[in-house]
């Protein structure tokens, strides 16, 4: 069974053009102990989809969904103090720009101890040398002296290690990854993917990973959900997508990563331009830009089994079989 | 650091300076004559020219002012006009009044403007907001002296429920402080209100929710710790206008503060009385400024390194 089970999410905006969804109907599985990658494009939904699941979007917009299972527990029903028990215990999240996800009047280990505090009934000074501990464990040098300190006295990497400290502090079953290493040096992001990795095979914590760098999708995902225009277009294990993706979308999206080899080709990018979220086509969103696009295309599609284990929203979709 | 104090402080010796002169040579435009102020209306021509060459209202104005600055750098601003009393005796004999009415409306724009403004911006654009956002207009828009005679008339007068005016005991600042602190409060609740809004769509707020939070601590911890220090700048300058001398409220109230003095300075032609106070306030504002920077340090880790 799955540890995470999200159906029919949605999020919507009532702005001053006219009502949308940033997310329209987002279902999908995140198993325990492994990582579900949700790729796409900014504006794709991938990080309101993330907030709505903690219902944590903006207050401007309303979620909903049909169900949001976390082991046996329904969330969806939830009341706000029984979901701040959820929030930063079983499910926690890390963001993309830790200096600004971190709040600057405090120190590292406050901000850590503070975690702890909100969920577990000990001591001030308890907190604070588990703080420690945890800053130790997410491999922060000099624990001890880089707790009493501020964000902006730590470089990048530690910032974001000491926000993953913050987060994993009660050992929670899922971590919402939301671009954990853009903000980042590239020589960083590697030892953040290693350091996530390493925790996850410790804790045995499931991932929900929010990235547009396949490359991170790569390293770190067992699944993945491709997003467009707040919906999913394909999902699949991850080896099967990189080989052989299902969806249009997704084959222009893997194009367009740059290849060492290819370094007088041209980069590839994607014809056109991402709709308006107030004006998404009927049918395929990304039909006026795809050129297999064909006139059934306007009609709306499911995301469809088209083999073992994957899923597409595409008519065509079994033509690219292999 | 103590560099950079002792380069606040020279500065702040410049400022008052510059003050001094533009007070003084104020003073000295306005078409009265100190010595008349002096001796009063009734005095021949010959007592003012004595008193004009005793006082030195002959030397030329350079002279008046060195000499004044002088002896203002040993301590000495000079006697009233009027009188007769030491100018510093008189502003330190009224400063306890000025400091208690200052501290009580102070208290009264923090405390209800704090909440007002974390609440206003917690729940924005809801009725609640709208709401006290008419009533903190209202507030900012109610002129001192209209306020000040209404509590006066109703609430003194009429019911009998406080002092009319003058000062004897605390209970004689409840008004005074009551009208200054509605004036202010309105306008401390908008300012907290939008430093708030600011604060709340930052990330960091987002990820304190995330992390299990209490909607109690995520506004009153990690949001207004954040709001709360660009207003240190506006709390210390208006501290510094209050103390200088409350004119409106110390007026209205008869409250024998520095505010009142100044007035009362100015209406006589009182010369070092007007250049007393008036360097007075300008010394707290000063003094304000070098406080704001110290506390900043304090409160905003990030400033210490630079």
């Amino acid at each position: 069974m799955a540890l995470l089970d999200v159906r029919n999410l949605k999020v919507s905006f009532s702005g001053r053009r006219g009502a949308f969804n940033a997310v329209d109907g987002v279902s999908f599985a995140v198993p325990a102990g492994k990582t579900l990658a949700l790729v796409g494009e900014s504006g794709c939904g991938k990080t309101m989809t993330a907030l709505g699941l903690l219902r944590l979007t903006p207050s401007d917009s309303e979620m909903r969904a049909d169900s949001i299972r976390l082991r046996d527990q329904e969330l969806t029903g939830l009341g706000e103090k029984e979901l701040r028990d959820v929030r930063g215990c079983e499910i926690a999240m890390i963001f993309q720009e830790p200096l600004n996800a971190l709040n600057p009047v405090f120190t590292i280990g406050e901000q850590v101890a503070e975690t702890l505090r909100a969920h577990e009934k000990i001591s001030r000074r308890a907190a604070w040398d588990r703080a420690v501990e945890q800053l130790r464990e997410v491999g922060i040098p000099a624990p001890e002296r880089r707790a009493k300190q501020h964000p902006h006295e730590l470089s990048g990497g530690m910032r974001q290690r000491a926000m993953i400290a913050m987060a994993i502090a009660c050992r929670p079953a899922l971590l919402i990854a939301d671009e954990p290493t853009t903000a980042l040096d590239v020589t960083v992001q590697a030892d953040i993917v290693d350091l996530l990795l390493q925790l996850q095979v410790e804790q045995e914590m499931a991932i929900l990973l929010i990235t547009h760098d396949l490359g991170i999708v790569a390293e770190m995902a067992h699944d993945v959900a491709v997003m467009y225009c707040g919906r999913i277009v394909e999902q699949s294990e991850v080896e099967a997508l990189f080989a052989q993706p299902l969806h249009p979308y997704t084959v222009d999206l893997l194009a367009s990563v740059p290849t060492a080899d290819g370094a007088t080709a041209r980069l590839q990018s994607i014809s056109g331009s991402v709709p308006d979220p107030a004006d998404i086509p009927s049918g395929c969103a990304y039909a006026p830009r795809c050129e297999h696009a064909m006139d059934q295309c306007r009609e709306p599609q499911e995301l469809a089994e088209i083999a073992t284990g994957r899923r597409a929203r595409c008519w065509r979709a079994k033509e690219w079989l292999p | 650091m103590t560099k950079r104090l002792l380069a606040r402080v020279g500065w702040g010796i410049v400022t008052l300076l510059g003050t001094s002169v533009i007070v003084f040579v104020i003073a000295h435009a306005i078409p009265a004559d100190p010595a008349v102020t002096y001796a009063g209306p009734q005095a021949d021509a010959e007592t003012l020219d004595n008193i004009r060459r005793e006082m030195g209202l002959d030397d030329p104005l350079w002279q008046q002012y060195l000499r004044f600055l002088g002896r203002a750098a040993r301590g000495d601003l000079g006697r009233s006009y009027v009188t007769q009393q030491p100018v510093i005796d008189a502003i330190m004999l009224r400063f306890p009044v000025t400091l208690a009415l200052s501290l009580g409306g102070l208290a009264i724009w923090l405390a209800i403007g704090v909440p007002l403004g974390v609440l206003t911006a917690r729940w924005r654009d809801k009725p609640v907001d709208r709401i006290v956002l008419v009533l903190c207009m209202i507030g900012i828009s109610l002129p001192t002296f209209w306020l000040g005679r209404l509590l006066q008339f109703q609430l003194a007068y009429r019911a009998g429920l406080f002092p009319v005016g003058g000062f004897a005991s605390w209970q004689h600042l409840i008004l005074p402080c009551v009208t200054l602190g509605t004036v202010g409060a309105g306008y401390y609740a908008r300012l907290v209100h939008s430093n708030m809004v600011e604060v709340m769509n930052q990330d960091y707020i987002r990820a304190a929710r995330a992390k299990g939070l209490s909607e109690t601590k995520v506004l009153f911890k990690h949001a207004l710790r954040n709001a709360f220090i660009p207003l240190l700048t506006v709390i210390g300058m208006d501290t510094a206008a209050l103390l200088g001398g409350v004119v409106f409220t110390e007026t209205i109230f008869a409250l024998p503060g520095v505010g009142s003095l100044a007035l009362q300075a100015v209406q006589k032609m009182d010369v070092p009385m007007i250049m007393g106070t008036v360097l007075f306030a300008a010394t707290l504002v000063v003094v304000a400024n070098i406080v704001v920077d110290l506390v900043y340090r304090m409160v905003d880790p990030r400033i210490q390194r630079q």
